[in-house]
């Protein structure tokens, strides 16, 4: 079977994120100050095939884990679906 | 003593190392290619008489993170083996990074806090000399290297950095040209002001700062990189 992986990748909570801060800034030299705490990450889409769901789930853990991110400095979550082949 | 220069996409330093080692020092020099599945012979039969240079650059375009993919490459596999046999590395800049995201030395290098690339000259404090790289410096000796990064920033957390601390893993600090650590003389916001560390056996160092750029009397009279270079020639 064939899984589509939707991955979102976002630095920890007390991790500068410089983009984030960057946009923030430009912001406020419009003196616009409605909007506040933007964090930029990653979205990440990948296939997978596995025999069923939870392998998949177990496969998407293992890539994003030991490739995707970062685990000192980065958190993940994903949507995983069927691919209808 | 063999020295090896790994070549990673992108890597573009690789170079000015190969000259220091090979051309000023007369070491016997290799490039090694990060896609080989093995060291040569002249690394594994006699581990703790060769050096491996991870060298600067922007190994794979610095794509999903600065190090990332190139900490994947088969050959790591090998050069963790080299390092558990006593063979001596030196990740110098992105190959700082590339060590960090291998798990060789702990933290993590993420962006200037400064969201700019650095590219100048800063002052180092030698905070240990006992080690293979930094025995023909004296401890507390301020020496002055170039930087050019902009994902320079060493991070690491506090128990961590306690553990750093107690295990005398600090090489250098960023300081100013007094040998004063303060956030002034801070070029990329890196915890405790940290410029190198060395792994738990002091056999991996990693540094973002360029030796290599330091090394031979070209244009300027100082060149204290050539010292860490000699250092690595001549410890047992």
């Amino acid at each position: 079977m064939n899984f589509k992986v939707k991955a979102y990748i976002t630095y920890k909570d007390g991790i500068l994120e410089p983009q984030g801060k960057a946009i923030e800034h430009s912001l406020s030299l419009l003196d616009i100050k409605e909007y506040s705490k933007f964090r930029v990450g990653k979205y990440i889409t990948l296939n997978v095939t596995s025999n069923d769901e939870k392998e998949a789930r177990e496969k998407a853990d293992y890539i994003c884990n030991e490739f995707l991110i970062n685990p000192n400095i980065e958190t993940f979550e994903y949507k995983i679906e069927q691919v209808k082949e | 003593m063999a020295f090896g220069v790994v070549q990673f996409p992108g890597t573009n330093c690789d170079h000015d190392c190969f000259h220091v080692v090979h051309d000023v020092l007369e070491q016997e020099t290799f490039f090694l290619w990060h896609g080989d599945h093995a060291l040569p012979s002249e690394f594994t039969n006699n581990p703790e008489k060769s050096v491996i240079i991870l060298p600067g650059g922007f190994s794979y375009g610095d794509y999903l993170r600065c190090g990332s993919l190139a900490s994947h490459s088969p050959l790591i596999k090998n050069i963790k083996e080299f390092a558990g046999s006593g063979g001596r590395i030196i990740g110098i800049c992105n190959g700082f990074q590339i060590l960090a995201e291998a798990g060789m030395l702990p933290g993590t290098l993420i962006m200037n806090t400064t969201l700019r690339f650095i590219c100048k000259n800063v002052y180092l404090k030698v905070i240990n000399n006992d080690s293979p790289f930094t025995s023909k410096y004296q401890i507390n000796e301020v020496i002055n290297m170039p930087i050019a990064h902009k994902e320079g920033s060493f991070y690491i957390e506090d128990e961590g950095l306690e553990r750093l601390r107690e295990n005398g893993q600090i090489a250098f600090h960023y300081c100013n040209v007094n040998g004063e650590v303060s956030p002034e003389s801070n070029p990329n916001g890196s915890v405790d002001n940290i410029a190198g560390i060395f792994n738990k056996d002091k056999n991996v160092l990693g540094m973002m700062p360029h030796p290599e750029r330091l090394s031979e009397k070209l244009f300027i009279d100082r060149i204290d990189g050539i010292l860490l270079f000699k250092s690595l020639v001549t410890t047992k």
